[in-house]
């Protein structure tokens, strides 16, 4: 019995020796793996149709451009006026019939004019010391016509003392005559009871006031209009030093002119680029090959005149410079004698689109490109507690397929400051380079590595504010790169976030 | 730690774990059949309705059990893992080493009513608590290691979780002679018990299958769909049909047949319970769609029943005057939440080296579906009654850091 109860005793002591330790909950760390991505990033695909666009280029097919357009024009002729200065004094005869021819012409020299619809303008007259048997008076102008198209006619209607006669809706000279209006004829009749030739006094005549022709048939002395521009904005943020690290070519400037006067003009005019609003623009004048301003092709029944100039000289250098803004500036076209005879109205006036064009093909230099900002990443306090708890590591399982013929390094900065230099290590936490090697390197999928963060490292995001920024380093190109935007221009990438994640009692 | 244990619970599966019929039924590792006098012979043998005597009573909650217990985890790892600030490679290699396929939880709580017996007959009432899940060992690989594959396959088999709660009240006759036995053959006695069973919830995965694919090629691929059937308030009933008969005056056999027509039909709210989530090749950088779809729904389904499979038990004791050995074999005949068609043996003593000082041991062998389990069990006993209790451990012999569950009984009754 006893040894019964010693073994039942003995159950019972090792049963209550057992010690039940409080439940919790230890800590692990678990590897996660995330698909991030698994995409084709075609080059065709950075076309925005704004200013890079994808173009078809004589030689290499579809190509991206970089393209920006702008648009100038001058505003509308308004009337032309011409300030004849006639004042002239005709004695009046009983019982003639003859015509007087008096010079007409413009007293600014500013224009020969052929034919023209008046705006504004008059003609003075009067008629004195008339006697009491003057029965008839008339002078009858030809060249000059009212709106019906009869020659304007003054008669004498007992009346002295200046008159006036609105000219508006006049016209004057032949329509089409491309001979110019010399001079006018007066035509006068007279009669009275008196004999022939019985003077029957004067007539006054002017004409010396400024006439306004909204419609110029003739040629001109000097007619120059300045031509307002929109500046036409690249909307491309470059990053520094792009210009050392890339040699551009093929770049050109087209400029589409359409003339709505039927004069040809003379187009004067710079083209000027503008890094930034602190650097000095830069301009070059816009000249045809052999240094002449070009000129604009004249308006006809058909239409509009239509001047493409394309020019290239010089406009290589103004885009490698990489500049925000392009403008056509301190532009204007000018009419006279070379244009020769032609026609113009009030309303006319000249506008050109233009475009500057820039294939995207380079010579690759190995110089360190830096954005311009660093990219300012806020965590959330939620995420900065299980950065700092439970994230141990991370890295980037990468895949990367180039069929584009560029091959870089790509280098990520990070730190607490905008104000990131990566020539001093001071102003950032670390960084974590890639490289790429192009297409013509090697055509099928490379593994990128140097892509994981150490739990120190990820402690830089445990901050409110983190900061990156780029730096971009292309390979040495050697000769010229061609990027074209076919279906087979692409960057594929595939990659996995891969992670040591800490699983604690939150987690759960 | 308390949503883990959770999850572990009510997500788990089919370790096939018995409820327990009667917490004496614990102190000989279930080789009670013919041990069991009194009300509890409504549960074990009703023939032996009077072999505690005349009048024999239980107060309600002294006649308790309950078991925890799982398939893989013992208490020394137990305290080991809850001890431990990290766990590295190693830590989680002694969590996995014992998970053979799946990690298995069960709990059964047995709490008596009332029961009174009158003669040959017994009513009693007794509330049943069953509840078990099961997760795959992949499962706990990867929320030890992490989404390490590239693909995972999960389904109903090594993941489930089923509960059922339901009150019985049993009537039970016994002590019947067996009429037109020959007369040299010793006498043969039968008894009966109905019992009409209340339902209060039960819970079971129908379906279950939830396959992740996830590389840098495809993305996250993962279909998975969940569906529960829960009822709640049911009404169903059970039956036993027991054979005693004392062969010679020191051995003993028996022979019962229970959960005859076994059933509880839930009518009052049946309830079908679908989840779906799926993602068709997401990646991290299709942040502006919806990553995962999901969705998840309940409908009102026809009233069911859950079934109650069939059990065979037969049973043998041979008697000393100071101690008596038992034998017991159970076998179900369908799948269940309580029966299984794997076989169990279970052995039973009973030591009296003082009459008021019983003690009790006991040993289910293990199968296929069931662990090792052990008892243990000391009582006091004089004339009006006796009280007992007793420890169970699960794939140990010893109760301690290697049990991998635990039971724990008290047994009370009052006799006149």
């Amino acid at each position: 019995m006893k040894a019964y109860l010693a073994i039942i005793i003995s159950i019972l002591l090792l049963l209550g020796a057992c010690s039940v330790e409080k439940p919790s909950l230890p800590v692990w760390d678990i590897d996660i793996k995330i698909p991030l991505v698994n995409d084709f990033y075609y080059v065709s695909d950075l076309a925005d149709s704004v200013n890079i666009i994808i173009q078809e280029h004589e030689d290499y097919g579809d190509m991206l451009y970089l393209t920006s357009s702008g648009e100038v024009e001058t505003p509308t002729v308004g009337n032309i006026d011409m300030r004849p200065a006639i004042d002239a004094q005709f004695p009046l005869l009983s019982g003639i019939s003859e015509s007087q021819a008096i010079p007409f012409e413009d007293g600014q020299d500013n224009a020969d004019l052929s034919f023209g619809e008046i705006e504004t303008g008059s003609i003075r007259y009067r008629f004195r010391d008339m006697v009491t048997q003057t029965e008839e008076i008339s002078l009858t102008i030809a060249e000059i016509k009212d709106a019906t198209g009869n020659p304007l006619r003054i008669s004498y209607e007992g009346t002295e003392g200046w008159q006036a006669i609105n000219l508006a809706g006049y016209t004057f000279g032949q329509i089409n005559d491309s001979n110019s209006l010399d001079e006018l004829t007066l035509s006068f009749v007279s009669s009275s009871s008196l004999p022939d030739f019985t003077p029957l006094g004067t007539m006054d005549f002017q004409l010396n006031e400024t006439l306004s022709f909204s419609m110029f048939q003739g040629r001109m002395q000097n007619l120059e209009m300045s031509m307002q521009s929109s500046a036409a904005q690249i909307d491309i943020e470059y990053p520094y030093n792009l210009d050392e690290a890339i040699t551009l070519d093929g770049a050109k400037l087209q400029i589409d002119m359409f003339n709505r006067m039927g004069f040809s003009c003379e187009f004067i005019g710079f083209f000027e680029a503008r890094v930034d609003s602190l650097t000095a623009p830069t301009r070059i004048p816009i000249k045809d090959n052999n240094g002449n301003n070009y000129i604009v092709n004249a308006a006809n029944a058909d239409g509009p005149g239509h001047t493409q100039l394309i020019i290239e000289d010089g406009i290589r250098d103004l885009i490698q410079l990489m500049p925000e803004h392009v403008e056509i500036v301190d532009a204007m076209v000018r009419i006279d004698t070379a244009s020769g005879y032609g026609s113009i109205r009030n309303t006319d006036y000249l506008n050109a689109d233009y475009t500057i064009d820039l294939p995207f093909r380079f010579m690759l230099h190995e110089q360190p490109i830096l954005m311009k900002e660093a990219q300012q990443i806020n965590i959330s306090a939620d995420n900065r507690d299980k950065i700092a708890g439970n994230m141990q590591s991370v890295s980037l399982d990468m895949e990367v397929m180039n069929k584009i013929p560029i091959g870089l390094y790509a280098r990520a900065y990070f730190g607490h400051s905008a104000q990131i230099d990566p020539q001093n290590p001071d102003s950032y936490g670390f960084y974590k380079e890639i490289h790429i090697e192009s297409a013509e390197t090697d055509p099928d999928w490379q593994e990128i590595s140097g892509l994981a963060l150490n739990k120190a490292e990820l402690d830089l995001f445990t901050a409110e504010t983190l900061f990156m920024i780029w730096e971009f380093t292309f390979e040495e190109s050697g000769d010229w790169v061609n990027i074209t935007a076919g279906t087979g221009d692409y960057i594929a990438l595939k990659s996995m976030l891969l992670g040591k994640l800490r699983i604690d009692e939150g987690e759960l | 730690m308390k949503k883990i244990l959770v999850c572990l619970l009510l997500v788990s599966l089919g370790m096939s774990l018995f409820a327990v019929p009667s917490a004496k039924s614990l102190f000989f590792a279930d080789s009670y059949m013919l041990r069991a006098g009194g009300v509890e012979a409504n549960y074990w043998n009703p023939a032996l309705l009077t072999a505690n005597g005349p009048t024999d009573i239980w107060l309600p909650t002294l006649n308790s059990g309950i078991q925890l217990t799982n398939n893989a985890l013992d208490l020394d790892t137990y305290n080991f893992f809850v001890t431990r600030d990290s766990l590295d490679a190693d830590d989680k290699e002694r969590l996995l080493k014992d998970v053979d396929g799946s990690l298995a939880f069960g709990m059964d709580v047995n709490v008596s009513l009332f029961g009174i017996t009158m003669g040959n007959t017994a009513l009693s009432a007794s509330a049943h608590v069953n509840g078990k899940g099961q997760l795959s060992e992949d499962f706990m690989r990867l929320a030890l290691y992490g989404n390490t594959e590239d693909e995972y396959l999960f389904n109903m088999s090594s993941n489930n979780a089923s509960a059922i709660s339901y009150v019985d009240i049993t009537y039970g006759i016994g002590d019947l002679k067996i009429p037109f036995i020959p007369e040299d053959w010793p006498q043969i006695k039968a008894g009966a018990s109905a019992s009409l069973l209340t339902g209060a919830y039960f819970m079971e995965t129908r379906e279950f299958k939830l396959s992740f694919e996830n590389n840098s090629d495809v993305g996250a691929n993962l279909d998975s769909e969940l569906l529960l059937r829960t009822g709640k308030i049911g009404a169903g009933f059970k039956g036993m049909l027991g054979l005693f008969s004392e062969v010679t005056p020191w051995l003993d056999a028996g022979l019962t047949v229970d959960n005859i027509a076994g059933f509880i039909k839930w009518g009052v709210e049946s309830k079908n319970h679908r989840f779906y989530a799926t993602a068709d090749s997401v990646f991290v950088t299709d942040l502006e769609e919806d990553l995962f779809d999901y969705d998840n729904y309940e409908e009102d389904t026809d009233s069911f029943s859950t079934r109650l499979g069939t059990e065979l038990r037969l049973a043998t004791m041979y008697k000393h005057r100071h101690f008596n050995l038992s034998a017991d074999w159970v076998q179900g005949f369908t799948e269940s939440t309580v029966s299984s068609k794997v076989g169990r043996l279970s052995l039973g003593a009973s030591l009296m080296p003082m009459p008021v000082l019983p003690i009790s041991l006991g040993i289910s062998l293990p199968n296929s579906k069931n662990p090792l389990k052990v008892s243990y069990g000391i009582g006091l006993k004089v004339k009006t009654g006796e009280f007992n209790l007793a420890v169970q451990s699960f794939d140990s012999l010893i109760p301690g850091y290697n049990s991998k569950g635990i039971s724990f009984g008290i047994a009370t009754k009052i006799g006149f």
